[in-house]
């Protein structure tokens, strides 16, 4: 088999779990256990880095990164570089279609809070824009009392050019 | 290819979580590592860290996203913004992986393994040409830890990295953990793999140590160093002329003290 065609049959067996379970029903050429310890370690560590972009979304509903698994199952990373904050924003607008998240609209102004920041860390844009109900400080202690604050915030980030810092103007109103 | 270049002695492979560590114990830190990565179209506050790191230590940028072992290629727009980072640097060289971690638009998103075969050889050294047209500065390659073997070799692991260093004329960075790690797992001895390699390219170290998890090691960056490990980079240091040594470390939150330890211990063995 040539080079390209074994990485392609190799990526496709690493990222994707229908794909390994149809070439391990098959064959055996490859040895199933490390390909299944080796995919599984790559999850985490996705899985690991999203959370680390996701700490409010962590707090406040733990348990859904378990969804991750799911996710990462029709989602693969691209982006070299900036793979991680696309698939941080990726799993993001994943959870927001979640039919549990939809109702719960203060986790669905985390997310819109959280994917606000993560766009700030990557490059291409020179203005930012987020407006919301105002957030309480969340904390291992307050998380499950998701009472909103009074009145609402608006933040809007800019810069002058590409590696200039952001610009920050917070309204509370 | 040694002999040009200068004596770094040992140093840390910059994390943001060591915090002001590493300015307070600059005295034992010869050298950082940093990852390039981190610097590519980033935020304006990592062009800061960058300067802040450079205006104080001699940096070493490590690329991971490469994937010099792809045989469609490598991505040439990323590469312009590595070597730009890179020739800003201005480093005594620079590192990458014998690895591919991306092929057509599936990014697997680690470094994962090779089949030891003359055809991988050959993109290989294709991929390392076509950088070093970007970057001038010496590339020195490093053999990465593995869990899935792939079959069909047509050499051994440290024939293929021996030829891939002579045939791209790079130097090689030799990650003691990995090789210790990958001789425990697939049952091969690791001094035997050292004889074999060509001993005047290699340039630097990474040393680290991991964990023990599916009855495999696995090296995570999470621990201190194996004593195995130790003893394979005493024996490296005194048949070559290396020109420096990394510790790798990941922890979340990791104890400054525990890493000084091993840097000293590297310290007396790089002597």
């Amino acid at each position: 088999m040539k080079l390209i065609e074994q990485q392609k049959q190799l990526a496709d067996l690493y990222t994707n779990s229908g794909v390994r379970r149809e070439y391990f029903a098959e064959q055996k050429k490859l040895d199933e256990k490390e390909v299944m310890v080796f995919s599984e370690g790559l999850l985490h560590k996705r899985r690991n880095v999203v959370k680390g972009m996701m700490p409010l979304s962590f707090l406040y509903k733990r348990a859904l990164f378990d969804l991750f698994l799911t996710y990462a199952s029709s989602h693969t990373i691209r982006g070299y570089h900036l793979k991680h904050q696309l698939d941080a924003l990726a799993f993001c607008n994943y959870l927001k279609k979640e039919k549990a998240i939809q109702k719960d609209k203060y986790f669905k102004q985390i997310l819109k809070y959280e994917r606000f920041c993560i766009r700030q860390t990557m490059p291409g844009r020179f203005l930012l824009f987020f407006s919301d109900h105002r957030i309480p400080s969340v904390t291992e202690e307050n998380i499950y009392q998701s009472k909103r604050l009074k009145g609402r915030i608006m933040i809007i980030c800019f810069r002058l050019f590409i590696n200039a810092p952001w610009k920050r103007i917070v309204f509370l109103f | 290819m040694t002999g040009t270049l200068p004596y770094l002695g040992v140093g840390i492979s910059y994390r943001p979580a060591f915090g002001a560590e590493i300015f307070m114990h600059k005295k034992q830190i010869g050298f950082l590592e940093i990852i390039a990565d981190h610097y590519i179209d980033c935020p304006y506050e990592k062009k800061e860290e960058l300067k802040l790191l450079k205006d104080h230590f001699i940096l070493i940028p490590h690329a991971i996203n490469l994937s010099l072992g792809s045989a469609d290629g490598i991505n040439m727009a990323y590469a312009e913004k590595l070597a730009k980072l890179v020739n800003e640097l201005n480093p005594p060289w620079w590192s990458e992986h014998i690895s591919f971690s991306k092929i057509g638009t599936t990014e697997i998103g680690h470094l994962t393994p090779l089949p030891f075969t003359n055809e991988a050889v050959q993109v290989v050294s294709e991929n390392v040409a076509k950088i070093k047209r970007l970057i001038p500065h010496p590339l020195i390659l490093e053999n990465i830890s593995y869990l899935v073997n792939i079959p069909d070799h047509e050499m051994k692991e440290e024939e293929f990295i021996n030829r891939i260093v002579t045939n791209s004329d790079c130097g090689l960075l030799f990650d003691l953990t990995n090789l210790h790690y990958n001789s425990v797992n697939n049952q091969y001895d690791a001094m035997e793999f050292i004889r074999a390699l060509p001993k005047d390219r290699i340039v630097q170290f990474h040393f680290t140590g991991g964990i023990e998890k599916w009855d495999k090691l696995i090296d995570n960056h999470s621990a201190p160093t194996p004593p195995a490990v130790w003893e394979l980079m005493k024996f490296v240091k005194a048949n070559t002329g290396v020109k420096g040594a990394i510790l790798e470390r990941d922890d979340p939150n990791p104890d400054f003290n525990e890493l000084l330890k091993d840097l000293e211990k590297a310290s007396t063995i790089m002597l």
